[in-house]
């Protein structure tokens, strides 16, 4: 089920509903209530792949409660190995057999000796790469003793499917989300409120936003060598856009859907592009899975304790392994690794920490400074977007090199003016609730009429300028 | 939660309340059917696919037959080929918007060989399993306003973008005005070769139906209860006509034998070419009134 999409619409009031009036009295009914709720959520898409989810908490539910009954050190290593396997097991299968198959294949051929690589017609599960990663930090966390088990099968199985982020998160940590299903919820109407506000803000990334980049974007990337270097340079920035809008969106109505029923979830973006660098840029991007590469890959790996060649080690890693989580493409990983580039001279200039603020915090308008910052910063990230958008790699260079050509300063072939207003419009808002939670802040407007009419205004503005409907992207990841 | 409840379902019904307004006053401009489904039941229907939801207009038909017997006003409720064709869903949907109240009506089915066409794969029974998701096929409720079913069904039909440019205007008596025409001749033939583009691919992929032609008898039946048919083959530019042609090359005679067998008029306008097109084979707005005219009298003689 798409949340953008009629069924969600009808199907989130009935969930609320019947959450607040008819279980609320009766905790384990309401974390029942959850579970059915997101089993259906997902199975609307496709009800097979529910038995995934729901062996995949089988395994790490048991597997927690051994890790509490045992001390022996070995025994423990194996069930967590067990965890790791049954988890990632799925992931690589699902997301990753083809393309092993055709790079082994591709590398024999390379190698003067080509066969064939067979093929499986695999059908990617929706989400698959969000819970394994929230399971795997369960049973991860239980093992370092740093979370309890629970005991809570219903707690535990609404915890792993909690339909607000199944499918493309943000990845909560069980130490965060898990114990919410044990406490009472007590209905918190500025929550509430708050999270409706939420909700229609990400509608607007996502349906305003995304959907009309995506328009163009495609247009642009479909047939890249019919167009000019500036208009190239254009397709690149509506993908920027439309990467953002569709997958903080999605997050902004994950986080607001869950405050509507009492859950905290974990912010996800903090308006990366107003950063001022790149490690900066990711601490504000995707934020729950740099935190889940950082706590369960970097910091094991060594982090940054070691010396020059380990840290550089690990980045590399980190990022690159990032990049394979996207996809299972080369693409990806050339994103993952030119990111790495970009952030290594901060590391090891030991500048990767020095904008942990909000840029212009109080002010209305950035330095020139900050601003030159952010618009390079900007830039970096179109380009390595370039890689994560590409169809290959051929692709990819092949459109960067028209970028760079003369051809870029001729006039754009197209300019969607309405697309790059609502662009315009968008950026506007978030910089000015930059130091919000999310995009949308209208609380410091204190008349009511006023708030109401601007939500009916941006509800409108979604209704009149809606693109084309497309999927949200991540959920290929 | 009470407060919570209170301004939500406030809030919503001033929504819908806004939304219902925007959707009466704009509603002709930002969806190619919804109007077809806000009008109470109808008499004196004309069905067809978009040649006959733009090219025959209700108001020139019924200004020419005031003076006959016929009950009017006359309703286009024809739709585009994607949905327009003779078959069980289809008469089903002209019996929930067919007022039944006169015996007296007069029904204009539009005949193309596409709407009597089977479009599926050799190897499957033809139905109409691939378009029952599409309105009208999917509308029980074919008369309320606002019509909430639509909304629900059939949302992402509509072009809310559709009010700033206003190209087509559905019109409360069904028929719809395209104000979006070639600027040139160029333009003209360019879009002209994508009409024809598609119809080539129609040809080589589909092919004439025993099927459609039971329910185009089906439908003449029904329809025939309740007042007099007329079986129309509109005008359009002879490049169709050539494909259409060696798509049904019988196709004239074959609709000259249901006309005879159920003593019904059929005519045939598909090799007068003189009434303006956008595209070659949809009747712009002038050539739509001149065409109508037309009708009305050559029905008028009978």
């Amino acid at each position: 089920m798409l949340f953008n999409s009629i069924e969600f619409g009808i199907f989130l009031p009935i969930v609320f509903l019947l959450y607040w009036f008819v279980t609320n009295r009766n905790l384990k009914l309401q974390n029942l209530l959850l579970l059915v709720a997101s089993y259906l959520f997902y199975g609307w898409w496709d009800w097979r792949f529910l038995s995934l989810i729901i062996f995949s908490s089988f395994v790490d539910y048991y597997i927690g409660i051994w890790l509490s009954k045992t001390h022996v050190e070995r025994t423990r290593k194996l069930l967590l190995a067990t965890s790791i396997l049954v988890n990632l097991g799925f992931l690589g299968f699902f997301k990753y057999f083809n393309f092993f198959a055709e790079s082994f294949a591709d590398a024999f051929t390379l190698l003067g000796n080509p066969i064939d690589a067979s093929r499986l017609n695999i059908v990617l599960p929706v989400g698959i790469s969000f819970y394994t990663f929230q399971t795997l930090s369960y049973s991860i966390d239980v093992y370092k003793r740093k979370l309890a088990p629970t005991h809570d099968i219903t707690a535990f199985f609404a915890f792993v499917s909690f339909f607000p982020q199944l499918v493309a998160g943000p990845i909560e940590r069980a130490t965060n989300l898990l114990p919410q299903f044990y406490k009472k919820r007590n209905f918190d109407y500025s929550k509430a409120v708050d999270g409706l506000r939420q909700i229609l803000w990400g509608l607007f990334k996502k349906v305003v936003i995304a959907d009309n980049c995506a328009t163009y974007a495609n247009q642009i990337f479909n047939n890249s060598d019919d167009y000019n270097g500036s208009t190239l340079v254009l397709g690149a920035i509506f993908f920027t856009f439309q990467i953002y809008g569709d997958f903080s969106g999605y997050s902004d109505i994950a986080i607001g859907t869950s405050r509507l029923f009492g859950f905290n979830l974990k912010k996800n973006f903090a308006f990366p592009y107003f950063s001022r660098d790149i490690a900066e840029f990711w601490r504000r991007w995707h934020i729950s899975l740099s935190t889940w590469f950082r706590d369960y890959l970097y910091i094991p790996l060594g982090g940054s304790r070691g010396g020059t060649w380990m840290k550089v080690r690990n980045t590399f890693i980190i990022f690159i392994v990032s990049g394979f989580w996207h996809g299972a493409n080369w693409t990806f990983v050339i994103w993952g690794a030119l990111n790495a580039f970009y952030f290594l001279p901060l590391l090891l200039l030991n500048k990767n920490r020095t904008h942990t603020d909000t840029v212009a915090q109080g002010k209305y308008l950035p330095t020139l400074r900050e601003l030159f910052n952010i618009g390079i910063t900007f830039a970096l990230t179109v380009l390595a977007w370039v890689f994560f958008r590409a169809e290959n790699i051929g692709h990819a260079f092949s459109y960067i090199s028209e970028i760079f050509s003369k051809s870029i300063f001729t006039i754009p072939e197209v300019i969607p003016s309405i697309t790059i207003a609502l662009i315009g419009f968008f950026v506007f808002i978030e910089w000015i609730n930059r130091e919000e939670e999310y995009g949308l802040n209208l609380l410091k407007i204190n008349s009511i009429v006023l708030r109401w009419l601007l939500y009916i205004l941006i509800l409108f503005i979604v209704l009149l300028f809606r693109g084309d409907s497309q999927g949200f992207i991540y959920f290929q990841f | 939660m009470y407060k919570f409840l209170t301004k939500s379902l406030l809030f919503t019904t001033l929504l819908i309340l806004l939304f219902a307004i925007y959707l009466n006053i704009f509603g002709k401009y930002i969806d190619y059917f919804y109007e077809k489904f806000t009008t109470p039941k109808q008499f004196s229907l004309i069905i067809g696919d978009s040649r006959a939801k733009g090219g025959i207009f209700p108001k020139v038909l019924d200004s020419c037959l005031k003076s006959t017997d016929y009950q009017t006003p006359t309703y286009n409720f024809s739709f585009t080929i994607a949905q327009s064709i003779y078959g069980p869903s289809y008469l089903e949907a002209i019996k929930r918007k067919l007022n039944t109240a006169s015996n007296n009506q007069l029904f204009i089915l539009q005949a193309t060989p596409w709407m009597l066409a089977n479009r599926e794969p050799e190897t499957k029974k033809e139905s109409d399993s691939s378009f029952v998701d599409s309105p009208p096929h999917n509308m029980m409720n074919m008369i309320s306003n606002p019509n909430i079913e639509y909304l629900i069904k059939n949302f992402d039909y509509f072009n809310f973008k559709g009010i700033f440019r206003k190209n087509s205007v559905l019109y409360k008596d069904g028929h719809s005005v395209n104000n979006n025409l070639p600027k040139n001749e160029l333009v003209f033939q360019k879009w002209k070769k994508i009409q024809l583009d598609i119809f080539l691919k129609w040809k080589n992929e589909w092919r004439p139906s025993e099927y459609r032609m039971n329910w185009l008898q089906n439908t003449v039946t029904y329809l025939q209860q309740y007042g007099t048919v007329i079986i129309v083959r509109m005008p359009f530019d002879q490049e169709f006509l050539e494909i259409e042609n060696r798509f049904w090359p019988e196709f004239d005679i074959d609709m000259e034998k249901i006309a005879n067998d159920n003593k019904l008029i059929y005519l045939n306008y598909s090799t007068k070419s003189d009434w303006s097109t956008f595209d070659g084979h949809h009747l712009d707005k002038y050539g739509a009134k001149l065409f109508s005219q037309r009708l009305s009298n050559d029905i008028m003689k009978y």
